[in-house]
């Protein structure tokens, strides 16, 4: 009986670590939940059946592939690579076996053997997360690489819990010991990828009303431009006889400086960039009038294509942060001063931002540090940093005597 | 003082006066001089070039009356297969779509057009018109031949062959790929251990790809894609960012 309750047990949790193993390499489709789920069942049972009807290992793998294969049908990918991730998977479910059978050998008996599979499955869930800091990271949203190292101490110190409960007495205690520790371990991770998401949502909002201020703001300002364009027109009679009384009088200074002012009465000094884009103008011009109301020069050349073909949203978010970013810094230096290039060539698309900055910076391996660097500074920079590299662009960060220079490259198409 | 020859075309005759003096009356400043044809229509400029005329920059609007900026553009880098004239486009818009950068303008100009934005193109132009007074030196079946590095693409390697692969014809000759980039200049990146691109003849770049201007495509290698992003980077700063 405790034998069929652990192996059950077991099972369902080391079909769970599957299920993180091919997340972790194949993209999933949130509406294949159900179909997964009637896999996961197929796994469980078939696994399971082929055992305790064979008892051979090879046929045993075997089955184990061929049942991963079927609930890997619901994620995206090759066939090839799917196939090749169960090979991995089944490869190192052996391995922890053999493991987890050699270290608790010398406290269990031939009749309980089947104690060591928790610590198998203890085992395979931190190699899964070991592997799960390696791929992942540098993928967008999922900026708690480091925190991630700290939750697989969970699993560690859990086989290390588990190695004690099989020196234990056997009975029920060590069977609830050992149940107890295996969901310990695996909560903690459900917890940690609930946490991740709703990072990743937290961050999603905080750009989102970022995006409707500027949204709002250029909304204002087209308000303003259309009130003085109607009116310029409504006035434009009067304009042509001005002027045509200057160039009766031959005052061609005149002429010119009265030009000027009614060219002047378009040009809104608060918007100073025209990409053609609406969501990227929008937030430039919302975060460089921030910068004017902290009193900082910015000078702007940004010659893109209005219909160039990037993910406006990431490529918002990357100047979004820059800048912000870079309007923290300037705003504390003694010289305030802001420069945003943004230029087009070869297909590639080029960026620089460069800010004054007050105060020792410090850059290493492309990374700020700094007091302000861990919170503000560090995620901005490090989401920049992943988008970029998604991109298969570069970020560079740097810093000279006078500025703190972060600039970029994304190929285009 | 260089002598450098501009065409200007512009439907407006008054912008087109205005840059023209622009140019004249500072010379000294800009440390050049400048030798001005105007033009009010593409179909003009184009039929000059059809004549034969040559120019180091074309200040071009981009809305002209019948033939567009763009169309002249074209016909310079297409037909007329020239990547050494340096295009300035000027316009009342100040956004561009993306068919103006496939003719690899130096850069783009808002009307009123000021001393300062002029000045600031026309030093960029001077530098990459400067590094095609480069040559490079091979020998050919124990002829020495002098190629402008102005007309070459980029060289390949094939089991000890160089093929140099220039605008108009292939010069191949016996030699090793890494040799010859040390009498290259900087412009010349390796990209492949069989392939050395002219970043002033490059058309466009993708992640693990280039296509020069004769639209060849050649494949970026893993172990030179990092020193050729750097590469392009710092030029593009070089140009761009600096002064």
């Amino acid at each position: 009986m405790e034998y069929y309750l652990i192996n059950i047990i077991c099972n369902f949790f080391l079909l769970l670590v599957i299920r993180q193993f091919l997340g972790d390499f194949l993209q999933f489709e949130t509406g294949n939940r159900i179909k997964r789920a009637v896999f996961s069942v197929c796994w469980l049972v078939g696994t399971f059946a082929v055992n305790e009807l064979f008892h051979v290992p090879v046929v045993n793998l075997f089955t184990n592939v061929l049942l991963m294969l079927l609930i890997s049908s619901v994620y995206e990918g090759k066939l090839i690579k799917k196939l090749a991730v169960c090979m991995i998977i089944a490869v190192l479910g052996a391995a922890c076996d053999m493991l987890a059978y050699a270290l608790t050998i010398p406290f269990l008996g031939e009749s309980d053997y089947f104690y060591s599979m928790a610590l198998t499955v203890v085992f395979l869930l931190v190699i899964e997360r070991v592997l799960r800091i390696t791929i992942r990271r540098g993928k967008s949203w999922d900026v708690v690489g480091k925190e991630m190292l700290v939750l697989s101490g969970f699993p560690i110190l859990a086989a290390v819990l588990l190695y004690c409960v099989t020196a234990m007495e056997a009975g029920i205690y060590r069977l609830i010991a050992c149940i107890s520790v295996l969901g310990i371990s695996t909560l903690s991770v459900i917890l940690y990828n609930r946490l991740a998401i709703n990072l990743g949502d937290r961050m999603r909002k905080i750009y989102l009303e970022r995006e409707v201020e500027a949204y709002k703001h250029e909304m204002e300002l087209m308000r303003i431009s259309d009130r003085k364009e109607q009116n310029l027109r409504h006035d434009l009679r009067h304009h042509l006889f001005e002027i045509e009384g200057l160039a009766k009088q031959g005052e061609d200074e005149k002429i010119c400086t009265y030009i000027d002012e009614l060219r002047r009465t378009f040009v809104d000094s608060k918007q100073m960039v025209h990409t053609g884009e609406y969501e990227t103008d929008s937030l430039i011009n919302y975060l460089l009038d921030n910068a004017k109301n902290h009193q900082i020069d910015v000078t702007c050349d940004i010659k893109i294509p209005e219909d160039i073909d990037v993910s406006r949203c990431k490529l918002n978010v990357i100047v979004g942060n820059l800048l912000e970013n870079a309007i923290e810094a300037a705003a504390q230096a003694d010289e305030k001063r802001i420069v945003l290039t943004m230029q087009f060539s070869a297909g590639i698309l080029f960026l620089q931002i460069k800010n004054t900055y007050n105060g020792p910076v410090r850059v290493e391996g492309g990374h700020v540090l700094g007091k302000k660097s861990q919170n503000n500074h560090g995620i901005g920079l490090r989401s920049v940093q992943d988008l970029v590299r998604e991109q298969n662009g570069s970020l560079d960060i740097s810093v000279t005597d006078q500025f703190f220079v972060a600039e970029g490259m994304i190929p285009v198409g | 003082m260089n002598t450098y020859k501009v065409a200007i075309c512009d439907d407006e005759s008054l912008t087109c006066q205005e840059i023209e003096k622009i140019l004249i009356e500072n010379s000294q400043q800009i440390g050049a001089k400048f030798h001005a044809e105007i033009f009010y229509t593409g179909e003009a400029l184009i039929e000059s070039i059809r004549c034969g005329s040559s120019y180091d920059f074309l200040i071009l609007d981009i809305e002209l009356a019948r033939m567009s900026g763009i169309d002249v553009g074209k016909f310079l880098r297409e037909k007329n297969r020239n990547f050494h004239t340096q295009i300035i486009y000027v316009s009342s818009k100040e956004t561009y779509a993306m068919k103006l950068f496939s003719v690899q303008p130096l850069d783009f100009l808002v009307k009123p057009i000021t001393e300062e934005s002029l000045f600031k193109a026309l030093k960029r132009g001077f530098e990459i018109i400067g590094e095609s007074e480069d040559y490079f030196f091979c020998n050919v079946k124990r002829e020495n031949i002098t190629i402008s590095c102005k007309d070459i693409l980029y060289l390949s390697s094939n089991k000890r062959i160089i093929s140099v692969v220039c605008r108009d014809e292939t010069i191949e000759y016996y030699g090793k790929l890494s040799e010859e980039m040390k009498q290259l200049p900087d412009y010349f990146v390796q990209i492949h251990n069989s392939y050395a691109i002219n970043l002033n003849a490059l058309k466009k770049s993708g992640t693990d790809y280039v296509i020069m201007n004769n639209d060849e495509q050649i494949s970026v290698s893993r172990k030179y894609a990092d020193s050729f992003k750097d590469k392009i980077f710092s030029r593009w700063k070089k140009m761009c960012c600096e002064g």
